[in-house]
């Protein structure tokens, strides 16, 4: 957790990026709205024109009307013949309404050309058309000629040609006449008298219902192109202020939720770092945030557990680590160095080494079977049963066998342990040791090569309750050296997985194995470590030095009467002489001295009697005392014989059941502390001790 | 190793005094190798006996055997320190042992 590196990211970009969306979705939508509506306005400016248009074209026809009505009265002309309102003819070529003549040049009939009017009233323009007769035009022609059928042509009659005539002007648009021809009215675009108008077309009927010509009334493309730009020009503004308003009402909105954002986010920051919020995430609101936020505290709980337990689980492996004992022994009797190094988490290996008593060193090893935090309590409990046993002072096989029981009590995980302990007797160097399917130490004595200290191996630990456990021995002189070691260390591997092996590990102690136990074990394990070449190790590595250095009780303060005597029984009371005589010297209580005078007479005569048959030959008797404890040692050169190993006699069978032997041997143990037998170099050693 | 032997009726009465060890033993065992001991009602004073090995014990068990069903055997006045021995080996509870 505390390694979780800082997330670099860049905390503005969703925020522009919402705001760039909004902006362009804002400037398509002005795009396509300006377009759409540009063309409506243009058709309602243009619907707006036609009408007024239409109210011009009346206003002509009244002003016509009008017109005609006042000439009459002004005129006084009553004998010509009135044309009824809006009767329109040609006659001969020109064109009349009534019986006047349009465009005759006459002042009398000027102001019939009532359509200049118009500009100044409404802003329209208007013309008047009239269609060619069926027969060419002979009046007021240009002289031009060539009329066609069916033309308009523009009534100017103010207009004059280069001599002076009035002129019937000019053709109206052949597309519009054709329209005109047809349907008799035309609404649109235009070209009239060489200009580009809007325009409306009424038609002008004779009394026949004949159509004889058209009245023009228009307006300049430019006013209708002015009026729509100026209403789309407004909309275009109105448009731009309502999607700005609605962008800053929108980025308002994501700025809030991208601050909400904001907090979740360092919020979780903080978590990733180890740092837990002592409050709950809060974004204020009830909405999808709402179940973010639930979501994260939900997690932080979980995660604030997980870290508790991983927490608790690292003070496990921490009190697993101090149950190794890691105050190593330095002293004159013997060294003791170990260490494990655990390969993941908790592991399941151990070692041990204490004290039984004053004179017996424990060392113990041993491998639990898994991983974890059930290898781990297992490891505990299979610790603190064999200390416990082994400092009952039970025989090394003896706490296997009741640590085993104990441990397959109600072990349904099939968890088992592999262990290796002996037992060394400072004072003699006898090595006791008891194997539950570990793999064997590896020894060295007298100064020769390490070798492995192979003995049949028990069944594992924790497996099967009934199994009893085998003890061997072994005596061990002052500068042999024991290595227990776990199948760590010869299963190390490297990156090709190839194992680091039985003989590297023998090659290694041939070579340093002399050195300080310290010294020996980091020395081993930095071969390990340059062996492994980095490559992650899947096994615990564990492992312990012993160095034997001195016989207790051997230096110092223990001074040795040592004599030899033959070995037969006539030499028994010279032996018991010196014995006598050497323990009285060392103001030994009368009643142990009298204790130890019946082992040295039951020892020397058996010795006498089994050592040499058929022969002679010397027996040794050293004794020393020191701190209140006496201490006897026979030598002799004689067959090998382990009076340790002799059957007791069962005291408690009945009179006729009772063997006469064995009694001797029986009687030295009971009165010792300690008997200890060893053959050493075709030699008998029997050591005894007797605290007093 | 002082073995001092009466005849009061019955009781066959030894008297021993000094140390009952491998060396003095057989002079025992000679004095108990007769056949006849086998009826006797025998009573071995102990009172003089500092010290006892195995092979005084072997000579004790192997008289008491012999003594079994036709006769009988009592050790008395036995000193602490031997009793001590005789419990170690069991032998107080198959012999009549008085302190």
């Amino acid at each position: 957790m505390k390694n979780a590196k800082k997330i670099k990211i860049n905390v503005h970009s969703l925020r522009s990026r919402i705001r760039i969306v909004i902006l362009l979705l804002s400037v398509l939508l002005i795009a396509t709205v300006e377009i759409t509506m540009t063309r409506s306005i243009r058709n309602m400016a243009e619907q707006a024109m036609l009408s007024r248009m239409e109210g011009d074209i009346n206003y002509i026809k009244d002003l016509i009307w009008q017109a005609d009505h006042d000439r009459k009265t002004y005129s006084g002309n009553q004998d010509k013949p009135v044309a009824e309102d809006g009767d329109w003819s040609i006659q001969d070529g020109a064109l009349f309404y009534g019986t006047i003549l349009i465009g005759d040049g006459t002042e009398e009939n000027a102001y019939l050309e009532p359509f200049q009017l118009m500009k100044g009233r409404t802003g329209s323009f208007s013309y008047t058309f009239v269609r060619c007769p069926d027969e060419g035009l002979t009046w007021a022609g240009d002289g031009k000629g060539g009329y066609q059928q069916g033309h308009y042509l523009r009534v100017a009659g103010s207009t004059l040609d280069s001599e002076g005539n009035t002129i019937i002007g000019t053709y109206i648009d052949k597309k519009v006449a054709d329209i005109i021809e047809a349907t008799g009215i035309y609404c649109g675009y235009a070209n009239v008298v060489g200009e580009q108008v809007f325009c409306m077309y009424s038609p002008l009927t004779d009394q026949n219902g004949n159509r004889v010509g058209v009245i023009v009334v228009g307006r300049s493309v430019e006013v209708i192109e002015a009026q729509t730009r100026k209403t789309a020009g407004l909309l275009f503004w109105l448009i731009v202020v309502s999607v700005l308003l609605v962008d800053i009402v929108l980025n308002a909105f994501a700025t809030r939720w991208i601050a909400k954002l904001d907090i979740a986010n360092h919020y979780l920051m903080d978590i990733s770092t180890g740092a837990f919020p002592r409050k709950p995430l809060d974004l204020h609101t009830r909405d999808e945030l709402y179940v973010t936020a639930q979501c994260i505290n939900e997690m932080t709980d979980a995660l604030k557990e997980k870290e508790r337990i991983s927490g608790e689980l690292e003070a496990a492996a921490n009190i697993q680590r101090y149950m190794l004992p890691r105050e190593f022994a330095e002293n004159e009797a013997f060294g003791v160095n170990a260490f494990m190094y655990p390969a993941k988490e908790v592991g399941g290996d151990f070692y041990d080494f204490f004290m039984t008593d004053e004179d017996h060193l424990a060392v113990v090893i041993a491998d639990v079977s898994g991983k974890g935090v059930p290898a781990a309590m297992f490891m505990a409990i299979a610790k603190m049963l064999i200390k416990n046993h082994a400092q009952m002072g039970l025989k090394p096989c003896e706490v296997f066998n009741r640590a085993n029981a104990l441990l397959c009590e109600g072990n349904e995980t099939s968890i088992f342990v592999t262990a290796w302990m002996g037992v060394l007797d400072l004072r003699s160097g006898k090595l006791t040791y008891v194997n539950a399917g570990h793999n064997p130490p590896l020894i060295r004595l007298k100064d020769g090569g390490f070798d492995w200290l192979k003995s049949k191996p028990g069944m594992v630990l924790a497996a099967f309750d009934t199994v009893k456990y085998e003890q061997n021995e072994l005596i061990m002189s002052p500068g042999d050296r024991l290595f227990l070691y776990t199948d760590g260390v010869t299963e190390a591997m490297d990156a090709e997985n190839s194992l680091y092996g039985s003989k590297r590990l023998k090659d290694h102690l041939d070579v340093h194995g002399a050195e300080a136990p310290a010294q020996v074990l980091n020395g081993l394990k930095a071969d390990i470590d340059s062996f492994a070449g980095g490559q992650e190790q899947f096994d615990d590595i564990t492992m312990l030095m012993l160095d034997y250095r001195e016989k207790a009780g051997e230096g110092g303060n223990c001074e040795t009467a040592e004599r030899d005597f033959p070995a037969a029984e006539a030499a028994l009371q010279d032996a018991i002489g010196f014995a006598e005589e050497t323990l009285a010297a060392r103001q030994i209580p009368a009643r142990i001295l009298s204790r130890m005078l019946m082992a040295v007479e039951e020892i020397f005569t058996n010795i006498a009697k089994f050592a040499y048959p058929g022969g002679e030959g010397t027996v040794s008797l050293g004794i020393c005392t020191e701190d209140k404890t006496v201490r006897m040692r026979f030598t002799d050169q004689g067959v090998p014989f382990d009076p340790t190993q002799a059957e007791d006699p069962d005291i408690d069978l009945p009179l006729e059941q009772r063997e006469t032997g064995g009694l001797g041997i029986y009687l030295v143990k009971e009165i010792m502390d300690e008997v200890t037998y060893s053959r050493e170099n075709g030699r008998n050693i029997l050591q005894m001790t007797r605290k007093y | 190793m002082e073995i001092r032997k009466e005849t009061d009726g019955t009781v066959l009465r030894f008297t021993l005094s000094g140390r009952l060890d491998t060396l003095s033993a057989p002079e025992l065992e000679k004095e108990l190798n007769d056949p006849l001991i086998r009826t006797q009602e025998l009573v071995f004073d102990m009172a003089g006996v500092d010290y006892i090995s195995s092979a005084g014990l072997r000579i004790f068990l192997c008289t008491q055997k012999a003594v079994s069903g036709s006769g009988s055997m009592k050790l008395i006045r036995v000193n602490p320190d031997v009793k001590e021995i005789f419990d170690i080996t069991g032998f107080s509870g198959i012999m009549d042992i008085e302190q």
